[in-house]
């Protein structure tokens, strides 16, 4: 009955292995062989052309720099207006209303969730229909752009819809387990102002303490898929909407392409979690 | 009580609180409005006329909505049963594993990669196994997914306690399945009521891998969405997008702590 606490081998990991760790293996194996012409039926032996191809691209460049773009404004702005609702509805988070509300966005879907932003934010949305409505616009052409633009509103909108409601119950929970108010009477008491308690004491101690689970979040939405995919512009298009394209394209000499960003963004993210990793302290057991 | 004590006593932030319920429920009354809206063309605030047909036309299941939704309900299911129950005995073995942080670290991965881009590095793979095109396919990429993540979930149960517990059973004479019958599963039932619960959103909610390692063949829910989303007709779109949302809402009413712990 007591677990071994050396063996990898022991049956209740072996499930782990069996259906996450080896197909995750040989999938990133089979890529990354693909990717230097050695598996694949295109495969010509050993060459490095294909990551050559990818790192020369300008579709490639422009697809990292606009995903890193939005992942951080989507962070940036969900955790700002996270922090904010948090403060101002201190007192209330703890019971049914809104706290309960807030929960909606957690259980949907990002593909339901872009498909409303559309209908919501495109030319002939609702949003346009009531600015018509208003007489601020005269038809559709005169919308401002939010969906399908070339700063992806739409995607960054969708994503903070989704975002906020979690950051906030997330800095709710901070406030108490990190004693921000503790720390803020003391400071207070010391002739600390409103403002210094704020920028020095209140989000510091919570941005900290967040900097895990933003930094996933941020991951996360590098990785976005389905709202990119509908609410997006072709060029320049996020990463997993342009690896899904090379990925699917009927030239199997995309393929290689389409493998190698994948690497590339499998290298993204395994830095980000290891970074994230080392700032956690030792366990316990 | 005088007015000026009441309205001290009075919460601040009412105002934003309904602002923030409203602003959460919109999107989903909105979308309920579309799949019930006859023809909303432009500038028009309201539809022509409101109609249930297309919710009648489910009964039918001419669109095969119906039947995309059971099928969905039961593939999330069946991966969120066997993520939880193996995510727990897993989750065990990890956090008393003397190398706990790398596979840890190693049942992270899967959870905050890019489903999309993962199924992508697997397919290769599943076709080889004749398991592209299919539902178990389906089901077991989802299921990679889930079981990290219910790993990950668990490990906040396995403290010390339960391990000294564990040991205390284990010294009495007690076997494996009567520590799991009597003592782990009735302490864990509250979490592995919510890992099943997120469990069976992560499988019910997925898209991109579904659509790649099913190719096609396996039409679930979100893929009925994005289908009826591009063939530009929003008011189908509307209505899949609701029978998506509409059952995890349910079950979050019914039962809030799912992911809602603190007293409501």
């Amino acid at each position: 009955m007591p677990v071994s606490r050396k063996s990898f081998w022991q049956p209740a990991l072996l499930p782990f292995w069996l259906l996450v760790l080896l197909p995750l293996a040989a999938g990133l194996c089979y890529a990354l062989l693909y990717s230097f012409g050695l598996a694949g039926l295109l495969a010509e032996g050993f060459i490095l052309r294909h990551w050559g191809e990818t790192f020369t691209r300008r579709e490639v460049w422009a697809s990292l720099l606009h995903s890193l773009r939005i992942a951080a404004t989507v962070v940036l702005f969900s955790a700002a207006a996270a922090l904010w609702l948090a403060r101002r509805l201190r007192s209330r988070l703890d019971g049914a209303f809104p706290a309960a509300w807030l929960y909606l966005p957690l259980v949907t879907p990002g593909l339901v969730a872009a498909f409303a932003a559309f209908q919501l934010l495109s030319g002939s949305g609702l949003l346009a229909r009531v600015l018509a409505a208003a007489g601020l616009i005269a038809g559709p052409a005169e919308m401002p752009e939010l969906v399908l633009d070339p700063w992806a509103w739409g995607v960054v909108i969708t994503h903070c819809f989704l975002a906020i409601p979690f950051l906030v119950m997330l800095f709710h929970q901070l406030y108490k387990s990190e004693r921000v108010e503790e720390y803020r009477r003391l400071a207070s008491s010391l002739g600390a102002t409103a403002r210094q308690n704020l920028w020095r004491v209140e989000i510091p101690l919570l941005i900290r303490a967040a900097a895990g689970n933003l930094a996933l979040l941020l991951v996360l939405v590098l990785g976005s898929y389905e709202v990119p995919l509908l609410l997006g512009r072709q060029s320049p298009q996020m990463l997993s909407v342009l690896i899904v394209r090379h990925f699917s394209m009927f030239d199997l000499g995309q393929k290689p392409v389409a493998y190698a960003l994948a690497l590339l963004y499998t290298l993204v993210v395994v830095l980000a979690l290891g970074l994230t990793w080392r700032r956690q302290a030792p366990d316990e057991t | 009580m005088k007015p000026e004590i009441r309205r001290q006593e009075r919460r601040p932030g009412g105002f934003l609180a309904v602002a923030v319920a409203l602003a959460c429920i919109f999107p989903f009354a909105f979308l309920l409005a579309l799949s019930l809206a006859g023809p909303w063309r432009f500038p028009l605030l309201l539809p022509e006329f409101w109609s249930g047909a297309r919710w009648s036309s489910l009964v039918g299941d001419q669109r095969g909505l119906l039947s995309s939704l059971l099928a969905s309900l039961l593939l999330s299911a069946a991966v969120a049963a066997v993520a939880t129950g193996l995510g727990f005995l897993t989750s065990r073995a990890i956090a008393f594993h003397a190398r706990r942080r790398l596979l840890l670290f190693l049942a992270y991965l899967p959870f905050v990669f890019s489903p999309v881009i993962l199924a992508a590095c697997l397919l290769h793979v599943f076709l080889r196994l004749h398991l592209a095109g299919s539902w178990l396919g389906v089901g077991l990429a989802q299921l990679l997914l889930a079981y990290s993540f219910a790993i990950v979930f668990f490990q906040g149960f396995w403290n010390r306690e339960k391990r000294a517990l564990g040991d205390l059973v284990a010294t009495l004479g007690g076997s494996t399945g009567q520590l799991y019958r009597r003592v782990y599963l009735p302490l864990g039932r509250e979490m592995l009521e919510i890992s099943f619960f997120q469990t069976f959103l992560l499988s019910f909610f997925q898209y991109g891998s579904t659509v790649l390692i099913g190719g096609g063949a396996v039409k679930t829910l979100p893929v009925e969405v994005y289908h009826f989303a591009g063939e530009a007709d929003p008011y189908y779109a509307a209505l899949a997008g609701c029978l998506l949302v509409w059952p995890p809402f349910l079950l979050l009413w019914v039962n809030r702590r799912f992911v809602f712990r603190a007293p409501v």
